[in-house]
C-alpha cells in the first residue's frame, strides 16, 4: 500500500539518518583509534560494527519500517558490546555509546513524546560506562601509553552524543513550542470566527421569528388604512397621508419578506429560484449600506426566465455575501454594476465595483475558508468561501478578476432551469 | 346581497385585531365566521357544515397550530377549501402541506384583499 509520508514519518526518517551518520562515524573513528593502537581484533570488530551499518543504511532505502531496522540494529549492537567487553578484557570503549545508546533510544522512539525518558536512558548509559572503563584502566587492562589519547578520544565522543541529543532534542522542543504557539492563536481566532458564526446563525433564528411577529402588526395597519380608505373620498384631503401609510408598510413588508427568505429552514435543492428577484432581495437588505455611498446599476437581461434549480435561501447568502464585500471594497463612494445575461442554457452573472480591488497575492486565498483582510472581529473570513461553495453545490463557477485601485469583478456562470427555458 | 349569495368563510387567527379586520375588510366579498383557536374553529365548523366553502387560517396559534387544525378537517369535510394566512416567509412544513394539497394556497401577511378574493372565488 502506497502511502503519503506525514510530517512525522519525516521526523523520524530525520532521526535515523542523524543516528546513522554518528554510528557511521564513531565506528569508523573507534576502528581508526584501536588501528592506531595495534589491536587488529578490536578495530575488525569496530570495521564490523561499521559495515552491519552501512547493511542497515542501504536497506533503509528499500523499506519504510524504520521501527523494524531499529530493533534489528539494537540487538545487533547489544551483541557487539557483548564482544567488545569481551575483547579488551572487561573495558568499555568510550565509543560503546554509539553502538548502544542511539539504537536503544529508537527503540522506544516516538517522535517527541517519549524524548525525556531517551535523555535519561543516556544519561544513565554514561554514568554506568565511565566507572567501568576507569576499572579497565585500573587493572591495566588497556595499554598505559594509549590512556591520553583514549581520554581525549572519548571526551570527543562523549560530546558529540550530547550534541546529537541536545540539537535533536532541541529542534523538537522548539517546534513542539512553535506548533503549540500555532494552535494556540489558531484556537483563539477559531473561537472568535465560532463565535461570531454562531451569532449569524441565532440571528437567522431570530429573524424569522421576529419577520412573523412584525407581519401581524403590519397585518393590523394594512388591514386598518384599508378600512379607512375605503371610507374616504378619492378627493379628500387625507387620502396622501393614506398612501404614505400604506407605502410605509409595503416597504416595511418587503424587509421582513426578504429577510425571511435567508431564513428558510428548507434544504431542498430543487427548489425553481428566479434570480432576478434574488438581487433585488438582497439589493433591499443591503439598502442601508448602500444608500449614500454606492449607486448600484442593474443590466438585467430582458429574459423573464431567468430560473436556476436550487436552494433559494442560500443562493440568497451566497449573491448577499457577494455584493456585501463589493459594497464593503468601496471606501468612499462608488459604483456597484450588477449584469446577467442569459445565453443558451447558461446565465452569466457579473457583479463589478469600483473599490479597492484585491492584490494578485490574496485573489488566489479568497475562497479560503476563514481568510480576511478586515480586522479581527469585524469579518470572518467565512462570506466568500461559503459563496464559493453554495454556488459550487448549485453547479456554478464562479472566477474573480481584480485590480488594486480599479475594482473587482464576480463572474458567475449557472445553468438555467431546464423546466423554465 | 344576502347571506346565502355569498361564499361562506371561516377564518381562524388569535389575535381579536385580525379578526375584526377581517370580517370587515370582506364583509361585502364573503359571508365571515371567526374563531380566535382551532377547537372553537372546529365547533363552528361542526355548526355551519354545508355553509362553509373555505377555511383561512393563521400558522401559529396555541393549543393547534393551523396545519394540524387543516388536517383534522380535512379528514372530516374534504369539500372544504383550506388556505394559510401566515406571518412567516417561507417553512418546510409549509411547502410539504401545498405540496400535497393539503391546503390549496399560502397567504402572507400583511395581507392583500384582492389576492384572497380571488383565491376564494376560483377555489
Amino acid at each position: 500500500m502506497e502511502m503519503k509520508p506525514t510530517r512525522r514519518d519525516k521526523d523520524q526518517q530525520r532521526f535515523y539518518l542523524l543516528l546513522m551518520i554518528s554510528a557511521y562515524t564513531s565506528t569508523l573513528g573507534f576502528s581508526y583509534f584501536y588501528y592506531l593502537a595495534g589491536a587488529p581484533n578490536i578495530t575488525n570488530k569496530g570495521l564490523i560494527a561499521f559495515a552491519l551499518f552501512v547493511v542497515y543504511g542501504v536497506s533503509s532505502f528499500f523499506t519504510q519500517q524504520l521501527l523494524f531496522l531499529f530493533r534489528i540494529s539494537i540487538i545487533t549492537a547489544f551483541i557487539a558490546f557483548f564482544i567488545q567487553i569481551y575483547c579488551t578484557g572487561g573495558a568499555l570503549s568510550p565509543a560503546m555509546t554509539e553502538f548502544v545508546i542511539p539504537p536503544l533510544l529508537a527503540f522506544f522512539y516516538r517522535p517527541i513524546r517519549d524524548r525525556y525518558i531517551f535523555m535519561i536512558i543516556s544519561a544513565i548509559a554514561l554514568v554506568i560506562m565511565w566507572p567501568l572503563t576507569a576499572y579497565g584502566y585500573t587493572q591495566n587492562l588497556l595499554l598505559p601509553e594509549f590512556e591520553v589519547a583514549h581520554g581525549i578520544l572519548a571526551t570527543m565522543f562523549v560530546f558529540s552524543i550530547v550534541a546529537v541529543f541536545t540539537f535533536l532534542f532541541r529542534e523538537t522542543l522548539a517546534k513542539k513550542n512553535k506548533m503549540l504557539n500555532e494552535s494556540m492563536t489558531d484556537l483563539k481566532s477559531t473561537t472568535k470566527k465560532l463565535i461570531q458564526s454562531e451569532k449569524m446563525a441565532s440571528l437567522g433564528v431570530m429573524s424569522a421569528g421576529v419577520a412573523h411577529e412584525i407581519n401581524n402588526p403590519l397585518n393590523f395597519i394594512k388591514g386598518g388604512v384599508g378600512m379607512l380608505a375605503k371610507n374616504l373620498n378619492k378627493s379628500d384631503e387625507n387620502v396622501p397621508f393614506i398612501k404614505a401609510i400604506e407605502e410605509g408598510v409595503n416597504r416595511a413588508s418587503e424587509i421582513v419578506s426578504s429577510l425571511g427568505h435567508f431564513s428558510r429552514d428548507s434544504e431542498s435543492m430543487e427548489e425553481e429560484c428566479d434570480l432576478h428577484q434574488i438581487i433585488d432581495n438582497c439589493l433591499v437588505m443591503l439598502q442601508h449600506k448602500l444608500k449614500y455611498k454606492v449607486e448600484v446599476e442593474k443590466k438585467y437581461t430582458a429574459s423573464k426566465h431567468l430560473r436556476v434549480v436550487g436552494n433559494e435561501g442560500k443562493l440568497h447568502q451566497a449573491i448577499l455575501n457577494i455584493i456585501s464585500n463589493a459594497e464593503q471594497a468601496i471606501t468612499t463612494k462608488g459604483t456597484i454594476t450588477i449584469e446577467t445575461k442569459a445565453k443558451l442554457n447558461f446565465l452569466r452573472l457579473t457583479i463589478t465595483d469600483t473599490g479597492e480591488g484585491i492584490s494578485e497575492e490574496n485573489l488566489s486565498k479568497i475562497s479560503d475558508p476563514f481568510f480576511t483582510t478586515k480586522p479581527s472581529g469585524e469579518g470572518t473570513g467565512l462570506g466568500l468561501a461559503i459563496s464559493f461553495g453554495i454556488i459550487q453545490d448549485h453547479g456554478g463557477k464562479i472566477s474573480v478578476t481584480s485590480k488594486p485601485k480599479e475594482g473587482t469583478r464576480f463572474n458567475v456562470i449557472f445553468k438555467l432551469s431546464e423546466r423554465f427555458k | 346581497m344576502t347571506k346565502e349569495d355569498r361564499n361562506t368563510v371561516l377564518f381562524v387567527d388569535d389575535e381579536e385585531i385580525n379578526l375584526f379586520l377581517f370580517e370587515k375588510t370582506f364583509e361585502k366579498d364573503f359571508h365571515v365566521i371567526t374563531a380566535s383557536s382551532g377547537p372553537e374553529a372546529l365547533k363552528k365548523i361542526e355548526k355551519n357544515k354545508s355553509d362553509i366553502k373555505a377555511v383561512i387560517s393563521d400558522m401559529r396559534m396555541p393549543l393547534m397550530n393551523g396545519l394540524e387544525l387543516i388536517e383534522k378537517i380535512k379528514e372530516d369535510f374534504p369539500e372544504i377549501r383550506n388556505f394559510i394566512l401566515t406571518g412567516y416567509g417561507y417553512n418546510s412544513e409549509l411547502e410539504m402541506a401545498l405540496e400535497n394539497k393539503l391546503i390549496d394556497k399560502l397567504f402572507h401577511k400583511p395581507f392583500e384583499p384582492e389576492v384572497i378574493k380571488d383565491a376564494i372565488d376560483n377555489s
